[in-house]
Parts: C-alpha cells; structure tokens; sequence
C-alpha cells in the first residue's frame, strides 16, 4: 500500500511538472483582419510592371487578410480581355490597370471612387495626384474614376552640353540671328536647331571632328505609334483653345490649318533626322539619341530624364560631359503669346469594377498601393518597375532626391512642364481614331501621299465615319465628359 | 454490336472534336460576317452583305491583297528555286548531307516574332550588321524596313531564310525516294544531266512541289509575326498583309463582322486556287502517264 502511494505521488509530480513545462503559452488572441478570407482579383499589365502587386501581396494578406490575386496580361491583350469580361458582367475581376482613354467603353462597368474618397478624408491622395494626371486620367464627368497607377508622360530632351559650348553659340548666332534657345520653346526653333546642328561624320562639333554622323532631331516615327510625335505639335499648332473636335458639333479638327502646319513641320524635321527613324519604335530611338550620342533633340518618355547620367558623350574627341537637357514639348507663338502643352499619356490608371463582389475590399487594396508613403514611392523610384511618378509626394521626395544625386532637375522640369497638361482622346472607339490618324500620318511621312493637307482630309472623313458608327451625340457626350 | 457500329463509335469522338473546333467556328464566322459585331456593343443586328461590301470597296482591302499576292509569288518561286538547288546539292554530297542537313533546318526551328525582332536589329540602318558589311564593300547603306520600297524585301528575305530550308528538306525527302531504274536507263539510252533534269526528276517530283506549293500558300497567307514585329504594316502601308489587316479589323477596332468578312473573302479565292493547282498538276501527270 505504502509502495503503491509513493509511486502515485511521484506520478502526480511528473505530471503536474510536465503541465507547467511542456504546456505552450497560451497565444494572444490575433485582432480580426477587417477582410479575413475575401480574394481580391486585379488584372495588371504583364512583366516588370506587375512586380509591386506580387511584391505587396504578402503584406496586404498581413494587414487586411486579403488575399490578392494577381492575373498578368500582355499589354496587348488587356483590352480585349478586361471588355470581354466587363461586357458579360462575370465579376471575375475586382480591380482592373488600364489605359484610361478606354474608359468611354469602361464607365458603365467601374466604380467611381468619390463616396470612398469623402468617406476616408481622401485617404488614397487624390490631392497628391498632379491636377495634370487626374485631368487627364482619373476625372471623367466630373466623376473620380481611377487612380494613377503609372505617370506616363512626355518631355523634350536635348544635348545641353553641346547648347553651351561657347563656339556654337556663337555661330548659331552669327547664321540665324538670334541667341541660341536653351531651352528650345517653340517647334521653329526646333527647325532652325536641328538644321543648324545637322552634320556629316568629319565636321566639326564643338569645334572638334564628328567621328559619326550627327542628326538635328529624330521622331519615334515608326508606324503604330507615330501618332503621338504628331499629337505633340498638333496641340500647340491649335492653340490656344486647341480641339480634337468641335465640342458643339463634333466636327473633326484635325484638318485644320494649324494640324496642316503641324504635319508639314514633322515632315520638315524628317530631313535632319537619322535614315531609318521610319522604323524607330522606343528601343530604336533611346539607343540612337540617348545611348548613342548622335541627336541633338528629340521628345520621349521619362526614361531619359530618370537616367539623366547614363547619357552618351558627343561623338567628338575629348568631349565635353554628357549633360541632359529637359524641357516642356515646344509650344507656338500665337498673337505674341507662347503656348507649351506637355501631353499626358492616357496610361495607366487602376479602377474597381462595379460587377466586384468585395469592393471595399479592393478599395482597400487600391490604398495601400497607391495612397502616399514609403512603399508606393519605394516602386516609383525603382525604374526597373516601370512605374513613373504622378504625385506631389513623388516629385518633392527627399528620399529620392538623396539616393539619386542630381535627380532634382528631371523632377522639378517634368513638375513645372506638367502645369500645362493636355489629355489624349479619351472617347468611345479611341484606338481607332488614334489607328487612322497613325496609318495616314504614316504614309504621309512615307511619301505614299503627296501633301499633309490630303492626308488630314482622309483622317477627318474616317474620323466622320466613326463618329456615325459609335453616334455623333454619343460621341458628343463622352467628349464634353473628357474634359470635365 | 456489328462492325459497323463500332466503327462509328470509335470515329465519333474525332468527329465531335472536329465540329466543336472546326465547323462550328466555321458556321459562327459566317453568322458573324453577316452582322454588325462590335463586342464593345451588346446589339449584334444583321446586315447582310454589308460587311463584305464594306470591305470590297476599302481600297486598304485591295493594297493588303496586293502586297500578299507580292509576297506568295515571290516566295514560291524563290523557296522553290533555293530549296530545290541545295537538295540537289545535298542529294549528291551524302556525307556531306549528314552534317550540313541539321544545320540547315535550325531557321526553321525559330519562332516567326524572334525573327521580327532580330529583323530590327540586324537591319536597322545606322547600327545594323547588314548596312555594316555593305559599306565595308564600298556601297551605300539601305533603308530596309525603314524605307516604303524595301520594307517588303527585307520580310521577304526573313522568311526566306526561314522557310527554305523547309522546302529543300521536302524536296530532299522526295528526291531521295525517286526510283532509280528510270536514272539507269536514261544513263544507258546517253541522256545529258539535262536532260535527266528536265525530263525524268522534275516530272517525277510533281507530287512533292503540289504539296510544298500548297503547304507554303496556306502558311504564307498566314504572314503576320514578322510582319507584326518588323513594321506593322508599315512604312505607310507598304507592308500591310491580308492577316495583318483582318487582324487589325478584329482585335484592334473590334469590328468582328468585317473581320470575319475579310476572312472568308480571303478563304474563298483560295481555296478554288488550291484546287485549280492541283487537278493542273493531276492533269499534268496524267498526261505523262498517257504518252
């Protein structure tokens, strides 16, 4: 009996011991994710431009339990699949990356953001968003519709290095009569630089000897896109209330005498451009003007002015260091009066789609990407991502101006040229107004049709054409929105 | 179950396979092409011939057939030439067969869009290869795909690096399979290399140039990657194919209607095409035979 207690006891001990040594902490009870277990779908452009959606996912399941589900398409495709599945209404996606001139074919399927933006005291930074950006992406009918995902712009840049050698100031002085524009400000000046720099390998430059061919100024003229290096004189060649259409009427103005006049100094400019700039897409024209040294002037993405110190030096001897200049588009002188637009890429923009079954959810999602703070500059200053800036707090970033000595300037340039914004068409059927007007601006420049006037009849009858197809009060309708 | 019946049982899955994905389709097109089909728009009403119409008196329509009928002709007969004079070549160096054959097939394992992009490295006008060795020999660099009238070359000469080594490995094939008696007795009757040429090798292969004639019509009507890459049909229009211009009807104004209007008024032609080629290459050896 006396044995049988003992060992009772002793087991008694050892269990009550292992309970207090072996038992695990009882765990803190986790707070309630606000959206434990919700999906949310976003369809994005496919490849480096989706990495901030992957890079995030981990960190939005953290925070919110959302699950984020990211669907890659090729730029190519995302029209064609996102109308698709707007069209039959599936709900597969919650939010959508677009280019925002589609959204007269979206807005019927996508949540305007405005009640979200009241109810959180504009949370999301619409008010960082650059007036230029929202004008020409997010706004539509008044209505906040989007919000800028990409800060796709355009900006002039040219050989400021050689703009202030001392000798060819001089000389342009001497032959044109007038100081040499440093910045150029008006398409005229443009001409007169480019032909004045214009040079045969041998020549001098910078009082040296070119080892290469030396060009004015070159285009990203190959067929396809052509139409935008046509869209930046059209504008300033229409001001200064410039139109793609009549907005009472919806006559095409891109037959105008100042479109005519636009199109002849395209043409004019082809004569001291690169040969084969007929065939430049954006790799052709950043390797020959930026990474090759051999244009003097010509206007891209902001590529360029974010890699300002990879310039290639001029093609001379002992050249001087590469120093990139940004500028505003030029812009015309009418009535005395100097009138600069820097056009706004349409692209690209995030929206939720109304047919999404979680879209307080998706808003929460569109916040944490994009609303201002380290994580959404973090990506903007990544230029690997793709990803540009479009916002007060990207542009003023002490973070970026630190890591990036001298990026400064292409930040304060690209922030002023943006005071004059101007969109791209963002009507019904855009793609193929911008089609046509590309095919003929084409062949114009091609020599298939003999006078820029021909050509900007034959744009203006199809332009005609298709506002009877979609409807010309329709049309009408999503015009004026445009502008709102 | 008679063996009738389980013949048609073991056939019907094929047969379903081929209605789901061939006549099917083939049936909805024609219903779209008589359509207004815009996906952007939710009413699809019918329009009759409008489509074709539309597209019949699209000058654009007119140019694309023109630069296709271009390029199949000059494709043909190149291809044929050059894949017929090194299978020739070939045919008579076995040892030679063995080691420059795989070689010569690699182009073709290549996929159309890296082509379309090494067409814009190796031809583009200031920094490309080509222009290099040209001025190396004292000419003038050309404008390639850059320029409106050797855009159309400079596809050409992609695809024929592309494809002929397709059709010299058919004609190789075919050549190797020809009976030998017919060679022993023009040998023996004292006919030239010529005239064996002329007279005993081309008649024989008519079969094998029918079905390279056909295989290659059928892809090169199908001209889009490289096309797509190189030049989108440009400079202007210079370039601008059948594929390409139904494509950009409906995938890039949506206008699914026209598109599939353009695709039948394509299909039609050639198919009468095809088989006019063919009963002329039957007649042609039933005319042999009869002699």
């Amino acid at each position: 009996m006396k044995k049988i207690l003992v060992i009772l006891g002793c087991l008694f001990l050892i269990l009550s011991l292992s309970v207090f040594i072996g038992c695990p902490k009882a765990a803190p009870k986790e707070a309630a994710k606000p959206f434990q277990g919700v999906t949310v779908s976003v369809v994005a452009h496919g490849g480096h431009h989706a990495t901030p959606w992957h890079s995030e996912a981990a960190n939005i399941e953290a925070k919110y339990g959302i699950k984020l589900n990211v669907i890659e398409v090729t730029a190519d495709e995302l029209y064609s699949k996102e109308v698709l599945e707007l069209n039959n209404r599936t709900g597969a996606y919650d939010i959508i990356q677009y280019n925002s001139a589609w959204i007269g074919d979206y807005e019927q399927y996508i949540q305007p953001l405005d009640d979200y933006v009241a109810k959180d005291n504009d949370a999301i930074g619409f008010a960082d968003i650059l007036p230029a950006f929202n004008k020409a992406q997010n706004l539509w009918g008044g209505q906040k519709m989007s919000v800028t995902l990409d800060g796709d712009t355009f900006l002039l840049y040219y050989r400021k290095d050689l703009f202030q050698d001392a000798g060819e100031k001089a000389a342009f002085k001497a032959k044109l009569g007038y100081e040499l524009p440093d910045p150029p400000q008006t398409w005229k000046q443009v001409v007169d630089l480019a032909k004045f720099f214009t040079r045969k390998k041998g020549a001098k430059l910078a009082g040296k000897a070119l080892s290469k061919d030396f060009y004015g100024y070159a285009d990203q003229a190959k067929r396809g896109r052509v139409y935008y290096w046509y869209i930046f004189r059209f504008v300033p060649f229409n001001a200064p209330t410039p139109h793609y259409f009549d907005p009472a009427t919806m006559k095409p103005n891109i037959n105008s005498a100042g479109a005519v006049a636009a199109l002849d100094n395209m043409k004019t400019l082809l004569k001291y451009s690169p040969p084969g700039v007929l065939s430049w897409e954006w790799d052709e024209l950043y390797a020959g003007a930026f990474k090759d040294g051999t244009v003097c002037m010509w206007i891209h993405w902001t590529d360029e002015g974010r890699g300002f110190n990879q310039l290639a030096p001029l093609p001379i001897d002992n050249p001087p260091q590469p120093v990139l200049g940004i500028s505003a588009s030029p812009g015309v002188e009418v009535g005395g009066k100097l009138y600069r637009y820097t056009i706004v890429d349409s692209a690209w923009v995030a929206s939720i789609c109304k047919d999404s079954k979680n879209k307080d959810a998706a808003y929460t999602v569109l916040k944490h990407m994009f609303a201002p703070g380290p994580s959404n500059v973090g990506y903007i200053m990544d230029a690997a991502v793709g990803w540009d800036p479009s916002r007060l707090s990207h542009f003023n970033s002490q973070e970026w101006r630190q890591k990036v000595p001298g990026i400064e300037n292409y930040l304060n340039l690209e922030l002023k040229a943006l005071e004059s914004g101007y969109p791209m068409l963002k009507i019904p059927g855009a793609f193929e107004y911008n089609d046509v007007l590309d095919l003929n601006v084409s062949k114009f420049l091609a020599g298939e049709i003999p006078s820029a006037k021909a050509t900007l009849d034959a744009v203006a009858t199809r332009w005609n054409e298709l506002n009877q197809k979609f409807g010309v009060e329709k049309q009408k309708g999503f015009y004026n929105k445009m502008w709102q | 179950m008679t063996a009738r019946q389980r013949a048609s049982l073991l056939v019907f899955p094929t047969i379903l396979v081929l209605a789901l994905i061939v006549i099917f389709p083939m049936i909805f097109s024609i219903s779209v092409s008589l359509r207004g089909y815009d996906i952007r728009i939710q009413e699809h009403p019918f329009t009759g011939f409008k489509n074709f119409i539309a597209i019949l008196t699209n000058r654009d329509f007119y140019n694309a057939c023109l630069i296709t009928g271009i390029m199949m002709a000059a494709e043909l007969v190149f291809e044929l030439g050059l894949g017929l004079l090194v299978a020739l070549m070939l045919m008579n160096l076995p040892a030679a067969r063995k080691v420059f054959q795989p070689i010569l097939l690699i182009p073709m394992m290549v996929m159309p869009v890296v082509i379309g992009y090494l067409g814009r490295l190796v031809f583009e006008v200031r920094s490309g290869p080509v222009n290099y060795f040209l001025n190396l020999l004292g000419r003038e660099s050309l404008g390639w795909h850059a320029s409106p009238d050797l855009a159309l070359v400079t596809i050409l000469i992609l695809r024929l690096w592309q494809w002929t080594p397709f059709v010299m490995a058919v004609l190789l094939a075919g050549l190797l399979s020809l009976p030998l008696e017919p060679y022993d007795s023009a040998q023996v009757d004292g006919a030239t290399s010529r005239q064996i040429f002329f007279y005993i090798t081309l008649p024989a292969l008519k079969p094998v140039v029918t079905l390279v004639v056909i295989m290659r019509a059928l892809e090169i009507l199908q001209t889009f990657d490289i096309t797509y890459i190189l030049t989108l049909g440009g400079p202007g229009d210079s370039t601008m194919t059948m594929s390409l211009y139904t494509y950009l009807l409906g995938f890039r104004y949506w206008d699914v209607g026209q598109a599939s209007a353009s695709a039948w008024l394509i299909m039609v032609p050639l198919s009468l095409l095809v088989t006019w080629f063919v009963r002329f290459m039957e007649k042609g050896e039933r005319g042999a035979e009869t002699k």
